[in-house]
């Protein structure tokens, strides 16, 4: 039986590689390991099952320091940010089988359109669980920070640009409004930012009762740096956050997954800050107007009073006067009465005198004399009896222009 | 209510409660007076807690992880 010496067999199938594959070829792949050691890179590539997860293709493959450049030069820091643990990508490989080391890709070139294609993807599904789970709007609907946020707990790296900005924007705000903030320090960026935040999350719903809000702010980044942010396991945690979380995590709104199940998503650190501001301002606003209502109807009240007080004032007046009047209407009346009272007497009695001066006229005896009637006084006695004489009695008997004596010679009286 | 104790929502609770009733009513000169005051104390109380603050957490007390 012939054999072959291994170094035989491997530089065989180092022809039939080299031969079939003499292109390089563009392969899909996971990252699912990656380990840099003097600027070169070596990585395990993975496929996964789809649905299982299960890894059922496995390679290994490198990337020489020079090729490494290259991709530098074209991607810049996205190129770090794409060479992580678990990141899809599609890259142009030689696969080359060595006698010693056996089968290798050699990365040459990196196609980030695909990783952010794969990341798409991954974001749709994501959102795609969440809506069916009903998590998308939770936090919004079942969370409330109350009339005022002043107490915040604060996820965010101590270090991040817009943690800086944040507390900035908060502490030096014009209506000079107090806060309380509490970091709960936190990677916003790289393959810690899932566990972390996730920790720091735990950490402020065992202290909810202490803060009004949670806010989730980093400075802004690329698309890839942000994609920690895309975490179903976050996504989730903050749907069903006990109160509400605010997100400042980007420099355009509706990137990431979480900003679709935060109470509030806002561009940036700073947004976050006006935003809690301007929720501050509303009550006070609020408040203010209220007092000014209250004072408006206050007043309306107090004129109220001093109206039917001027009211009773004026009908005081006013029936105080008709009294008056009515009290000199009478007094008018009355003397009027008095005088009416007075002159119709006066001149009745006026007529009456008339009437007994007529009657004393009529007896006065010069009437009676003028008429051709005699008066004759027996000793002064006015005689108006045939019985006061006698024969012989001297009268004196006075006539209309003089008098004269008379003797009485006869008496006869009648019968 | 000890005005320390108030929370916002029951300032402004309270608040809406005496503009309503000042609205609807024409209250006596006296308890008008004492609800004036009582909603300036409100207001007030809410304007100075806005900007103070009781306990300090602050930044002291952060993590340095």
């Amino acid at each position: 039986m012939e054999a072959y010496s291994l170094s035989e067999v491997n530089k065989y199938i180092k022809q039939v590689i080299a031969l079939n594959f003499q292109e390089t070829l563009w392969i899909k792949a996971e990252i699912s390991q990656i380990k840099e050691s003097r600027g070169q890179y070596y990585l395990e590539l993975v496929e996964k099952d789809e649905t299982t997860d299960e890894v059922v293709a496995k390679m290994n493959a490198a990337i020489w320091y020079k090729s490494y450049l290259f991709i530098r030069k074209k991607l810049g820091d996205l190129a770090d940010q794409i060479l992580q643990d678990g990141t899809s990508i599609q890259c142009k490989a030689s696969i080359d089988f060595h006698e010693k080391y056996g089968l290798k890709f050699t990365i040459e070139d990196i196609d980030p359109s695909y990783t952010f294609g794969q990341l798409e993807l991954e974001r749709q599904k994501t959102l795609q669980k969440l809506k069916e789970e009903n998590l998308l709007e939770k936090n919004k609907y079942n969370t409330s920070p109350g009339q005022v946020i002043q107490r915040i707990a604060i996820i965010s790296s101590k270090t991040a640009a817009g943690y800086i900005d944040f507390k900035e924007q908060l502490f030096t705000n014009p209506y000079t409004y107090a806060f309380e903030t509490k970091l709960f320090n936190a990677s916003v960026q790289g393959k810690n930012l899932e566990p972390e935040i996730l920790k720091c999350l735990d950490k402020v719903e065992a202290l909810k009762d202490q803060f009004d809000c949670v806010v989730i702010i980093r400075g802004g980044g690329s698309k890839l740096d942000l994609s920690g942010f895309d975490s179903y396991e976050i996504a989730k945690k903050v749907a069903n956050f006990p109160i509400p979380v605010l997100s400042g995590i980007g420099h355009e709104i509706d990137n990431n997954v979480i900003e679709f199940v935060v109470y509030k998503a806002l561009k940036t650190p700073t947004a976050v800050a006006n935003y809690i501001l301007d929720h501050n301002t509303e009550f006070e606003g609020s408040i203010l107007d209220q007092f000014q209502k209250i004072r408006f109807a206050a007043f309306q009240n107090i004129n109220s009073h001093k109206n039917k007080i001027t009211q009773f004032r004026n009908n005081l007046k006013n029936n105080s006067y008709l009294h008056l009047n009515k009290a000199a209407e009478s007094t008018k009346n009355i003397k009027t009465a008095i005088v009416y009272n007075y002159s119709r007497a006066l001149s009745e009695s006026k007529h009456q005198l008339e009437k007994i001066y007529q009657q004393i006229e009529y007896s006065n005896p010069q009437k009676i004399l003028d008429k051709g009637y005699s008066l004759n006084y027996k000793n002064n006695k006015l005689v108006s009896s045939t019985e006061q004489l006698e024969i012989g009695d001297q009268l004196t008997s006075h006539l209309k222009d003089g008098k004269m004596t008379v003797s009485v010679k006869s008496i006869e009286k009648n019968k | 209510m000890d005005i320390k104790k108030i929370s916002y929502e029951e300032a402004y609770n309270e608040l809406q409660q005496i503009a309503q009733d000042l609205e609807k009513h024409e209250l006596p000169v006296d308890s008008l007076t004492k609800k004036v005051e009582r909603a300036a104390e409100l207001m007030n109380y809410c304007k100075d807690k806005l900007r103070s603050i009781e306990g300090k957490l602050d930044d002291l007390f952060d993590e340095t992880e």
